[in-house]
């Protein structure tokens, strides 16, 4: 029989308080490593939003906030960029491409977004990801909708279908642009980035929308439609657009671009950086993580001081048992190793515990997570933050156990032969 | 050749000033079985303390088995004691969470000595620790039960067998018989005594039931050795 054998028959015998501190030490861990979950898909559905993309441009207001509703789709623009702009923007030397964005509209709650092509041959995401259809293709006509894939998949969406788009963003009972049904003819393939939740529209779709009579006696329809059914592009030249995504010829003209759009004359203009913009997004929200993360660390620590206090229970119980041993020849070390091994192994059935609650959590929590907060959260591996996180829970543990396996030690040292 | 010698022994604990253990010289010949009684805090427990090296007198001369343990350091006493002493405590002390056989296998843990004496002998401990039984007259069918569910006379045959294992050279009985009713005693003595012959073992038998020491060729009174050799010691009693 090894030590380890004799440590692990020690444990079974006092199953009741074991499991006890094993199901506490899984619940911190399952506790720290959720918070460290959802941290890392927060920051990594964050950051993957958007890549490829040198400036976003658009009508003077706060930076985070022209983040939020250009890339996030959060919140509403305070004030409009003209077309001018962005076309003049389009026309410097220094751009290479410029994407319109026009936001404000909705289907079901899901942001509609108007566009140009150029959105679906520049927009990166990721690692420089480029947008992928998985069916149909790009909208080339006026009243054509590519839709994100949680759109289509949420809302049962597949190619030829028509959909009606509603004013505003909120979900309730807006009205309806009811004149225009837009048709499905792609659905991209998914990306865990707002993306999948957006309903892709060209520009001239969202100006057609707004051009035409809201009610049956409001506003006359300046478009017209030619015989062969091609929309009059001309009338449909946009006068605003929420924003405008910019993509530099050289990095090195970043800084100039963004100064000149500062200094923009005819109106008001803003040009953020979306690595910083983002970088200061999380920072401002990573308050209330570290808040919740450092409750974690206590309640962990609240955890060991449990097992600290079982490990002395457990020690003034098993007095004559370690006395019996050392005095068969059992070398302070040895029993000092007992304790230790003890805590190991607690400790690391307590992180197992922890770690398969926390899929098992996962799995019900996700869908919840993703429909109301959209945030992914990917159970399927164990990451490496999971792996620290078990192995510092192991460690200490470890550290926990030497109080009591150093007083054991001590005590053996001391005291000898037991007479009961 | 003597199994334990001890000369000009003092021994005294820092933190009791009114107790000390003074012997000027105690001798435990080869293969002898003696009987050690005295009242309780004569130093009964600090004597075997002392021959089995788990602590070091102030002064004097401990020498087990031709070995000095007085020069030896905490590890190589603790592989010794482990090496060459079988120890049956009072109530037996079984660790309580293994089976009969991890009992009495449980010294060839701590001792390779033992361990490669017993696979001399058997093929695997289980199996010496299974001869045992059969020669303790230990039913097969409680080998793998655990050990508070045997009968206190189980028990005994169980730590005797734990004592003898492996051979040591010299078995210690604490107090071994304190919680037995005659019949037992008498049957735990007949089957240590034959036991520590069969394996020319020495025999520390520490009691203060003097009823027993009628079945000892010799006898020492601790608390009469202790003041016998200096009469200034004070012992609590």
């Amino acid at each position: 029989m090894s030590l380890f054998k004799l440590t692990i028959k020690s444990i079974l015998n006092r199953r009741l308080t074991t499991l006890l501190v094993i199901v506490s030490i899984g619940l911190s861990s399952m506790l720290l490593i959720g918070v460290q979950k959802i941290k890392h898909s927060a920051k990594e559905s964050f950051s993957r939003s958007i890549s490829g993309t040198d400036l976003i441009v658009g009508a003077r207001s706060g930076e985070v906030q022209l983040l939020l509703y250009s890339i996030f789709r959060q919140g509403q623009a305070v004030a409009n960029m003209s077309w001018t702009s962005a076309k003049e923007i389009e026309a410097f030397s220094e751009v290479e491409w410029m994407i319109p964005f026009s936001l404000g509209d909705s289907h079901q709650g899901y942001p509609l977004l108007g566009t140009t092509t150029h959105y679906f041959d520049h927009y990166k995401y990721g690692r420089r990801k480029p947008l992928k259809l998985q069916k149909g293709h790009i909208f080339q006509e006026t009243f054509e909708v590519v839709l994100g894939a949680e759109v289509a998949k949420k809302l049962n969406y597949k190619l030829g279908d028509e959909l009606f788009i509603s004013h505003g963003m909120a979900k309730g009972n807006l009205p309806l642009h009811k004149q225009n049904a837009f048709k499905v003819v792609g659905i991209l393939k998914e990306t865990g980035t707002p993306i999948d939740k957006t309903l892709h529209v060209p520009l001239e779709g969202i100006i057609a929308l707004h051009s035409r009579p809201l009610t049956k006696k409001g506003r006359v329809d300046k478009i017209q439609t030619t015989k062969d059914g091609v929309r009059n592009q001309q009338e449909l030249k946009p006068e605003y657009i929420t924003s405008c995504l910019v993509g530099l010829k050289s990095k090195f003209s970043l800084f100039t671009v963004q100064r000149r759009l500062a200094n923009w004359e005819s109106e008001a203009l803003m040009a953020i950086i979306p690595g910083v913009a983002l970088a200061r997004l999380w920072n401002s929200i990573s308050v209330i993580d570290h808040t919740f993360l450092i409750m974690t660390i206590l309640v962990t620590a609240i955890t060991f001081i449990g097992l600290l206090i079982a490990l002395f229970t457990s020690l003034q119980q098993r007095k004559y048992e370690l006395a019996i041993l050392r005095t068969m020849g059992a070398r302070p070390l040895q029993l000092a190793m007992i304790l230790i091994m003890e805590s190991i192994v607690i400790t690391g059935c307590g992180v197992i515990v922890g770690l398969v609650s926390m899929r098992l959590l996962g799995y019900i929590l996700t869908p919840v997570l993703e429909n109301k907060l959209g945030l992914i959260v990917t159970m399927s591996s164990v990451s490496l933050v999971e792996i620290y996180i078990a192995i510092g829970i192991v460690l200490c543990g470890v550290i926990t156990s030497f109080i009591p396996a150093v007083l054991a030690y001590r005590k053996s040292i001391t005291e000898g032969f037991i007479s009961i | 050749m003597n199994d334990i010698q001890l000369k000009n022994l003092f021994f005294s604990y820092q933190n009791k000033d009114d107790f000390s253990l003074q012997l000027n010289s105690f001798t435990l010949k080869e293969n002898s079985q003696i009987f050690i009684e005295g009242p309780s805090g004569c130093g009964k427990t600090t004597f075997l303390n002392i021959v089995t090296g788990l602590i070091k007198p102030q002064s004097g001369q401990v020498t087990v088995l031709g070995k000095d343990l007085t020069t030896c350091n905490k590890v190589e006493c603790d592989r010794f004691r482990a090496d060459n002493f079988g120890i049956i405590f009072q109530m037996f002390n079984l660790i309580p969470y293994l089976n009969v056989i991890e009992n009495i296998t449980l010294p060839c843990m701590f001792s390779k000595i033992r361990k490669q004496k017993t696979l001399e002998k058997a093929a695997s401990l289980e199996e010496e620790a299974l001869r045992l039984c059969r020669e303790l007259d230990i039913e097969e069918k409680v080998i793998n039960k655990p050990v508070h569910q045997l009968s206190i006379g189980q028990q005994q045959r169980v730590s005797i067998a734990r004592a003898v294992i492996g051979e040591p050279k010299i078995i210690i009985a604490d107090e071994a018989t304190s919680a037995l009713d005659n019949k037992r005693k008498q049957q735990f003595m007949e089957t240590l005594f034959s036991e520590c012959q069969k394996y020319q073992a020495s025999l520390i038998f520490v009691s203060h039931d003097l009823a027993l020491q009628s079945q000892f060729k010799e006898k020492y009174c601790l608390n009469e050795m202790n003041l016998k050799q200096n009469k200034k010691t004070h012992v609590a009693v």
